[in-house]
């Protein structure tokens, strides 16, 4: 009986340490494969890239998937780009960077509707995100919807009110509406975050 | 050995070769279609678009240059596909929305295009040159005609009677004349009504003859019995005179042409439901008020005597017989025979058929092809009619240049079960101006087609139909002709005894005429 105990205990022993083993070979593997996928990627060498984390990619992790959705990004591949995004966020329903690297894609393949989808999620989740209300009064904007523009914008241009993106959107997209007070007062204000800007100017030319 | 290896690299190489082609990556597929986009080389755009797609490469670019591509080679039909698609993937887009209007104008697909409309911002309507005030009323649709038989000059002198000489009819249709409106009310994105009124009138002729039976000249003959009696006594003669009266009847033709206008009113209503799945859901009612005047027969029977005897009995006692010397005459009347004749009295009386059709129609467009069913159930003539058939129109080049179709309806009718087929091609040949011709084999009577609106209840039978139609189609308008070459086939009752008749078939010729003109608001 007690042989039996110490073979049990010797197996069981055996494949702890193999496991852990393993585990920390899987970690190494992971690390250099990411390290060297970096490299290529500074020399935008992305197949290389992309082939480096392929080699270690596991369908269950997160990392992997979001890594291979920017290269493919990079490199040009966007409908493979959008499906590891995809998976990513399969992965972490309530990651906000996956959200954000998926719309990058789908913006480039003009899938425009997967693109404000993705956003609407992101502000299910994070109502006040500047970079998605920004971008979703921006698509409105460019729909000539300028009234579902203009309530994204008014949140972000709370948040960010000397931005200078955010606030001549926001110009434009009240001269649009007629609200021509106060497209002349924010168009005043891009003057002094960008003194001289033509677009600022161009808008206080047209409300006189 | 150096053969077999060369030829088994040679096969490899085409294997390869034709593997590689069935499959694309995304970069390739991005840059060729983008490429020959600009270079506005359609077919090829077409070639590495559709691969893209077998490979699982589908995004809203690849779909708009697909779209434009086939919009570009007039190929409407399947620009319409891949315009839909891109809409799916980026619904707002304004380009994409403005290529699969045209599409759907061009491909005459109504109510997608009023689909498409409803959702379009101002700036889109604008620049289409699209009004955006709410209409009541979308089109105007009034069209006349007439129909010219030469039913009266072949077939009014036709003996109904034959040889029998009892009674014959004839119920001749002729000449028809027609007008009708309509107004199309958009009632919601998605639905639309049509309804109309439509008044015809019809020359008829009545043709009655019946030879009446009446009283002629009495013929009597006289004969004799005698027969003489010994026992029991006294001994006598009975003389008998016996007088057979013969009433004889005379058949007396009597015939009678009535003239006269039957008027029919009617009014039709379609509602066409636009469902999701892009099915074109078309309930219907027909409703015919008909109304005419005509004579009846009244076939009366009269029992009559046609033998009469008058029998003079005499007795004679023989002199010295010991008997009186008694004349004794007796008269006996006796109805021997009698006989079943027949009159035909011809009342006039006004004729009101209160008729409908009612039923429901599904259609949905399939690539370059149109395909309907459909079922209607009616009540013309006082008989019951149950109608289903289906159809489909293919539109070869995918667009409207050219198309040929065809409907194929069974109607059931109680002993008089039938089968109608409907082809019809057309194409383009001007600028604004089409030409379509069709034909009709199978008996219409009693039949409707084209979601009940044209209804066939004149008691006469098509029996063969062939037409053309020009259609010249302008921005806010359509005018089409229409001539119809039309055999009918009539039926007159002959009346073989009293009581036994036989149906005897007449045809004639028809030449249909009509024009209308819809106007679009």
């Amino acid at each position: 009986m007690e042989i039996l105990k110490t073979k049990s205990a010797l197996i069981f022993f055996g494949v702890f340490l193999f496991a852990s083993t393993a585990y920390t070979q899987d970690l190494a593997s992971m690390k250099d494969a990411f390290a060297n996928s970096s490299t290529y990627e500074e020399n935008m060498e992305y197949s290389k890239a992309i082939a480096e984390i392929l080699a270690v990619y596991d369908a269950s992790s997160y990392e992997t998937n979001i890594r291979l959705g920017w290269l493919y990004y990079e490199y040009g591949s966007y409908t493979t780009s959008a499906k590891y995004y995809a998976a990513a966020i399969v992965l972490m329903p309530y990651s906000i960077e996956a959200r954000l690297g998926y719309v990058l894609p789908q913006k480039a393949l003009g899938n425009w509707d997967l693109v404000k989808a993705a956003y609407e999620v992101i502000l299910k989740i994070d109502p006040m995100n500047s970079y998605a209300n920004y971008n979703m009064g921006l698509i409105y904007y460019n729909n000539k919807d300028y009234q579902s523009a203009y309530t994204y914008l008014e949140k972000v241009a709370n948040l960010y009110p000397f931005d200078y993106d955010i606030t001549m959107l926001y110009a434009w997209t009240n001269y649009q509406m007629g609200k021509l007070r106060e497209a002349k007062i924010l168009f005043t204000k891009a003057l002094l975050i960008s003194p001289g800007d033509a677009s600022a100017t161009e808008g206080l030319s047209l409300i006189k | 050995m150096h053969r077999i290896i060369i030829a088994i690299s040679i096969a490899l190489t085409i294997c390869t070769s034709a593997y590689s082609q069935d499959t694309i990556d995304f970069a390739t597929a991005n840059n060729k279609t983008l490429q020959y986009t600009n270079e506005s080389k359609w077919d090829s755009v077409i070639y590495y678009g559709t691969l893209a797609l077998k490979n699982n490469i589908d995004y809203f670019f690849l779909r708009q240059r697909i779209g434009i591509a086939y919009y570009s080679l007039k190929n409407y039909f399947k620009a319409i596909d891949h315009f839909e698609k891109a809409l799916q993937f980026s619904s707002s887009d304004a380009a994409t929305i403005k290529y699969l209007y045209y599409c759907y104008l061009f491909t005459n697909r109504e109510n997608e295009r009023r689909l498409l409309e409803s959702g379009m911002n101002e700036n889109i309507k604008k620049s289409i040159g699209l009004k955006s005030k709410k209409i009541i009323i979308s089109s105007i649709y009034i069209e006349g005609g007439t129909v010219i038989c030469d039913n009266f000059k072949r077939n009014e002198n036709t003996d109904v009677n034959k040889e029998y000489k009892f009674y014959g009819e004839a119920d001749l249709n002729n000449n028809i004349n027609y007008l009708q409106a309509g107004l199309t009310h958009p009632v919601s994105k998605r639905i639309t009504i049509y309804h109309g009124i439509q008044l015809i009138q019809m020359d008829k002729m009545k043709i009655m003859s019946a030879y009446n039976h009446t009283p002629g000249d009495k013929i009597t003959e006289v004969s004799y019995d005698s027969t003489f009696y010994m026992m029991p006594p006294p001994a006598h003669y009975i003389y008998d005179t016996i007088y057979t009266i013969h009433q004889t009847y005379n058949k007396t033709n009597h015939t009678e042409k009535k003239s006269s206008t039957l008027k029919q009113l009617d009014y039709y209503i379609s509602c066409n439901i636009h469902t999701k799945r892009g099915i074109d859901v078309v309930p219907f009612f027909h409703y015919l008020n008909v109304k005419y005047t005509s004579l009846f027969v009244n076939i009366q029977k009269i029992l009559f005597n046609a033998v009469d005897s008058i029998i003079l009995h005499t007795q004679v006692w023989l002199p010295d017989s010991g008997g009186p010397n008694i004349v004794d005459t007796v008269l006996i009347s006796t109805n021997a025979h009698a006989d079943t004749l027949y009159t035909y009295p011809f009342p006039k009386s006004k004729v009101t058929l209160s008729n409908f059709v009612a039923g429901l129609s599904f259609s949905k467009y399939f690539g370059r092809s149109k395909v309907t069913v459909f079922g209607s159930f009616s009540n013309l003539n006082n008989k019951k009619q149950i109608e289903a058939g289906a159809g489909i129109i293919y539109f070869p080049k995918g667009n409207m240049n050219l198309y040929t179709g065809g409907t194929f309806t069974f109607l059931y009718e109680k002993n008089q079960n039938r089968a109608v087929c409907h082809v019809l091609a057309g194409f383009k040949i001007l600028k604004k101006m089409w030409i379509e011709g069709s034909s009709t084999l199978g008996r219409v009577l009693n039949f409707t087609e084209n979601n009940g609106y044209f209804v066939y209840n004149n008691p006469d039978a098509i029996i063969f139909s062939a037409g053309l139609k020009p259609i010249f189609v302008f921005n806010r308008f359509d005018i089409s002709l229409n001539y119809r070459y039309l055999i009918k086939e009539a039926q007159y009752i002959t009346y073989t005894s009293g009581s036994d008749y036989e149906y005897n078939k007449i045809n004639y010729s028809g030449h249909s005429i009509t024009g209308g003109v819809r106007w679009r608001f």
